[in-house]
Formats: structure tokens, sequence, C-alpha cells
């Protein structure tokens, strides 16, 4: 089954940036879902199954720290690893997204290769079960680029 | 701390254009405007709330945005102007994010707005407070030895 990606970003610039980064990554683009905010995302979790969520924080109606707390406290989405990418990047920021349940930290400004960097030790390329023993990141480890 | 508020500025803009838009920018040299600045056709601007409060904005032509904005998603048809305007907002976002960073560490920090963007040639925007109260910085940059764009901030310090 192919792996199903959500981007959550009020930026339409941010989405198509992300997709294509997703299709770099060794990922279909075409099996990426978008949400301009925290509130979208969650109907759009109601409704379908996803792999992996991209998401911003600061955003409209719902903000990303919101989002991720509500998806870990709901027994369907609890184990779907969540990147953040946001411009903000104090360490109270980070700390809080951390607690929250997020998986990984990248900062905006971003390139490709930081944003790939994160989602390639979560396993998820199109081979899905292809993790190489010579990988021994533990996507459970959060990191912050 | 003795803050160079300028020279953090202009790195995060360096930063932000070269990372996001592949657009290597040189700044000129920055002036304190007292003289009201008359837009370029599009203007986008956050809010700056806490130890820094002001008003941070980037000012440029319609033509420089759409510029920005098929670098930025790397494709060649023109973007919609919809998709104009959501550029320069989160190349905004990012500007002030990276100033937010580099400025927590030395003075404090601030909330930042989300952006908005204004589109409208010949347009003018005054700030409640005025120069007294918020000092303005207006710092140009180049690209290939031509102005693009401006950054703008008028801002107060706790």
């Amino acid at each position: 089954m192919a792996l199903r990606i959500l981007i959550v970003d009020d930026s339409l610039s941010i989405r198509q940036v992300v997709k294509k980064v997703m299709g770099q990554a060794g990922l279909d683009p075409n099996q990426c879902v978008e949400a301009c905010d925290g509130r979208e995302a969650l109907d759009r979790l109601e409704r379908d199954r996803f792999d992996l969520i991209v998401a911003d924080l600061n955003m409209p109606r719902m903000d990303g720290l919101q989002m991720i707390r509500h998806i870990r406290e709901t027994p369907a989405t609890r184990a779907v690893p969540v990147i953040v990418l946001s411009a903000e990047g104090n360490d109270d920021t980070i700390r809080l997204a951390m607690e929250a349940g997020a998986n990984g930290y990248v900062l905006k400004p971003f390139t490709p290769e930081v944003l790939a960097s994160q989602i390639r030790p979560l396993g998820l390329t199109a081979e899905a079960d292809t993790k190489t023993e010579t990988d021994d990141t533990d996507p459970s480890d959060p990191q912050v680029f | 701390m003795d803050l160079d508020l300028p020279k953090l500025l202009i790195d995060s803009v360096a930063e932000v254009f070269e990372v996001m838009s592949f657009l290597d920018v040189n700044c000129l040299p920055p002036a304190t405007q007292s003289r009201e600045f008359r837009g370029l056709g599009l203007a986008a601007s956050v809010a700056l709330a806490g130890d820094i409060s002001g008003v941070l904005a980037v000012h440029c032509t319609e033509d420089f945005a759409c510029d920005c904005a098929k670098a930025m998603a790397s494709v060649e048809g023109s973007p919609s102007p919809a998709q104009i305007a959501d550029t320069m907002g989160e190349l905004l976002n990012m500007i002030a994010g990276s100033l937010k960073r580099r400025v927590s560490s030395r003075a404090g920090l601030f909330e930042i707005s989300l952006p908005s963007v204004l589109v409208s040639r010949g347009h003018s925007i005054l700030y409640r407070g005025g120069k007294e109260r918020f000092p303005r910085l207006l710092i140009p940059f180049s690209i290939d030895n031509s102005v693009r764009f401006y950054v703008e901030l008028l801002h107060h310090k706790r």
C-alpha cells in the first residue's frame, strides 16, 4: 500500500516545496494530501490513513502544538510520526513541540536535504520495509535541525 | 548588551533568500527614514510584540515577487496571484523567525503575527504611533547590482 503523507501549513508555497522534497526522499508526491491548518488536518485524519505528517506550528484556527497533542491523544493516530517544520526556533518552542509528541523539528528556512534527513530514519521509503542494518537510528529519537 | 539590529536583520534576509529562493542578495547602506515610503506594488508585513515590538515588512514589485515564487517552487509557468502573495508572506515569516532566533540570545523574545500581504500600486503605509515611537529602518537589497526589494523595520525595544 502506498505511503500517505499529510502536509499541514498555511502557506501554499511551503506545501509545494515539501511535496517536492517528499519525491526527493523516495516517497510518492501524488500520495501527499495538503491541509491549511490544524483543524483541517484533524478532519483529514478522521477520514483517511496517513503514514507521516509534516506540520507547521503557527497557523490560523488551530496551531501545530494543539494539533500534535490531539493526534497523540487519539488512538487511531497516536503512532503517526510528526515532523515539525517551523520558522519558530527558540528553545522553549522546540521543547514544547517535542513534549507534545513531535518526532523531529526542522527550522525554516530549510534545504531539501535537511528535511529529507529527518524523514529517512523513519523508514518510510517507497519500499517501506527496506530499513538497512547499518541504519541504527531509532525513529522515536527526536532530532532538531 | 548592544544590539546591532540592522546586521542581524541583513543576515536573516540573506539566509532566507539564499536557502529558499536560491537568490544571492546584497544589501545597500540602511537608512533611518523619516519620510513616507511609497510602496512598490507589493508589501508583506508581520507585527512583532514582546521585548521588541513593531512591524517588519518587505516591499517589492509584483514582478520580483513572481520571480521569487517561481524560484521557490522551482516552476517555469506563471504562479497565481495568490501564490505570489503567499510566497512573499512566507519569506517574510521566515525572515522574522530567523531574526527572532538571532535576537533572542541578546535582547529577549518577541512574538510574530501571521503575515499579511498588500498588493496595490502606489500605496503608502502609515503606522500608528509614528516615527517618534518607532524609529524606521529601511534597507534596500540588490541582486546583480539592481535594487529589487526593501526590508523595513519599525521597532521599539522594551
